[in-house]
């Protein structure tokens, strides 16, 4: 009898078990079919939550700064901790004065400039757009004609404080920016403590170059590990299954989401390119837009520590503007176009 | 603790919310039915207040269809596919040259909830004119920018049919 009452015990443990996940599943289906987003990983809890965080500042650093210290002798740091918000001080400061000049200059006149004793060069890796440049420390534009003005290197003269002067190496272009609002290059050298530096010689800007470029300490190449699927599930998202499957006769195959204004083609040669079509009206932001490029890339290809340099800035189109921005770790190369605050091509070449 | 009493007055709510979540999710299966017959009859309607007739059968249902991939090949058709059918769907593929063919037909185990018909209905009003000769749910394959030898996803498509004319409708999506 006793056996018999286990027994009984037993199955109704079993039915009360079948019913319960019975009543999971019956929940899940009248959930799902009035419209409500409702997995079983909402009460079975689990699956990614990991939030990507990213700080521009740390990918619009300067690359390095230079004091001169006369007669064509430097000394050259990559350490440039606290250097930004110094730089930005000083030409916050000049910038903010109430009548602003912005003339074309010569290389000769900025490699004179340069070799005097006591100047300051700040380089960046990548072309800084002046006009972003200005709004981020005076909250305004200097001038409507500034769209154009990138540069990618500032020098500060210790003997003439009233004026910053731009460089831009890709389009060996000049710039000096005047004001009445003197700057001091002491807030500079405030941040020079217990840096490494290196001697170095040169007679003008194009020599300064060619020794920056010797000492360079550039970031050390990382490979990742990228798998197609992993990609075109980050950068689609959890319908990465609703889309169109293209393989053409060479091998490469192209991803499209819903109706074709979405589209990731894996090429053979391991490149990987995201296209996706945004309306163009909108204000492009450098700042802005470089966060959305660096949150889309970072979400699609998992950095996993691997070091991405900024290396070139571009504003592109006519009446409206958008970024394409460009990164590099040594390993590979990453393009992104920005347009409207969404990501509208997105290139990874592996070199 | 009685834990035999518990267990069983606990078998018994859950028998109860049981019944009653399998008539809720009853009632939903039959309103969302309703729903699409009751829209499929007012898209008519309005179409037909357009001066648009429709003269053809209209789906009142809904149905998922699995996806397929279509293999292409180019050069002449040897032994190449030459059937067009997947189960009970017609394939069409846009922009296929002549020289190339389906060589071979692959199921994945993807499973698309097709858009009703209404909704092709009403998009066609844009191109449409006259009467509607046909509506039928097939399966498409645009070439158009990917000919030549490869591999294609074919997705449900609503055709609509016109004076001789033919109109293209996803069947996904939203």
């Amino acid at each position: 009898m006793n056996k018999k009452l286990q027994l009984f015990e037993h199955i109704k443990t079993a039915i009360l078990v079948v019913l319960f996940f019975t009543t999971i599943l019956l929940l899940y289906l009248c959930l799902n079919q009035s419209g409500n987003d409702f997995t079983i990983s909402d009460i079975i809890p689990g699956g990614r939550t990991n939030e990507i965080i990213i700080n521009v500042g740390d990918y619009i650093k300067p690359n390095c700064f230079i004091q001169s210290k006369g007669q064509g002798k430097y000394n050259l740091s990559f350490d440039t901790t606290g250097i930004d918000r110094a730089v930005d001080e000083c030409a916050g400061h000049l910038l903010s004065s109430s009548t602003i000049s912005i003339e074309k200059s010569t290389k000769e006149e900025v490699d004179k400039v340069a070799l005097e004793e006591d100047s300051i060069i700040i380089t960046y890796s990548f072309s800084y757009p002046f006009d972003d440049y200005c709004k981020k420390l005076i909250e305004k534009t200097v001038e409507s004609e500034n769209k154009n003005i990138f540069f990618n290197a500032i020098v500060f003269s210790d003997k003439s404080k009233e004026c910053i002067y731009l460089i831009d190496s890709a389009d060996n272009c000049y710039k000096v920016i005047s004001g009445e609002n003197y700057y001091s290059t002491d807030r500079i050298e405030k941040e020079f403590a217990g840096k490494v530096f290196h001697d170095i010689n040169a007679e003008n800007l194009d020599s300064l170059t060619l020794e920056i470029q010797e000492n360079n300490l550039d970031v050390e190449p990382i490979e990742i590990e990228i798998a197609s699927e992993d990609l075109a599930e980050n950068i689609f998202g959890e319908t990465f299954d609703f889309i169109r499957k293209i393989t053409d006769n060479i091998g490469n195959e192209t991803y499209m989401y819903g109706y074709g204004e979405k589209r990731l083609t894996v090429y053979v040669n391991g490149d990987f390119e995201f296209k996706e079509d945004v309306a163009s009206a909108g204000e492009s932001n450098f700042y802005k837009d470089l966060e959305t490029a660096l949150l889309f890339d970072a979400k699609a290809i998992d950095f996993d520590g691997a070091e991405f340099k900024l290396t070139n800035v571009k504003l592109m189109g006519s009446d409206n503007y958008y970024y394409q921005f460009q990164l590099e770790n040594g390993c590979y190369r990453i393009t992104n176009e920005v347009m409207n605050s969404k990501v509208s091509y997105f290139r990874l070449q592996e070199y | 603790m009685d834990w035999s009493r518990a267990k069983s007055i606990l078998i018994a709510a859950l028998i109860v919310v049981n019944l009653i979540l399998t008539g809720v999710y009853f009632n939903q299966q039959r309103d969302k039915v309703q729903e699409i017959k009751a829209k499929t009859e007012s898209a008519i309607e309005y179409i037909e207040s357009k001066g648009i007739d429709v003269v053809c059968a209209v789906p009142k249902k809904t149905e998922s269809v699995r996806v397929v991939t279509l293999r292409f090949k180019e050069g002449a058709i040897p032994g190449g596919l030459a059937r067009t059918v997947y189960e009970d769907l017609p394939i069409e593929v846009l922009g296929i040259r002549s020289s190339d063919y389906i060589e071979a037909i692959q199921e994945t185990d993807i499973d698309i909830e097709v858009l009703p018909a209404y909704t092709a209905l009403l998009k066609s009003l844009e191109s449409v004119s006259g009467e509607i000769d046909d509506l039928e749910l097939i399966y498409l394959v645009d070439r158009t920018a990917y000919s030549g030898a490869g591999q294609d996803t074919a997705l449900p498509y609503w055709k609509v049919s016109s004076a001789g004319n033919s109109y293209y409708y996803a069947a996904f999506g939203e």
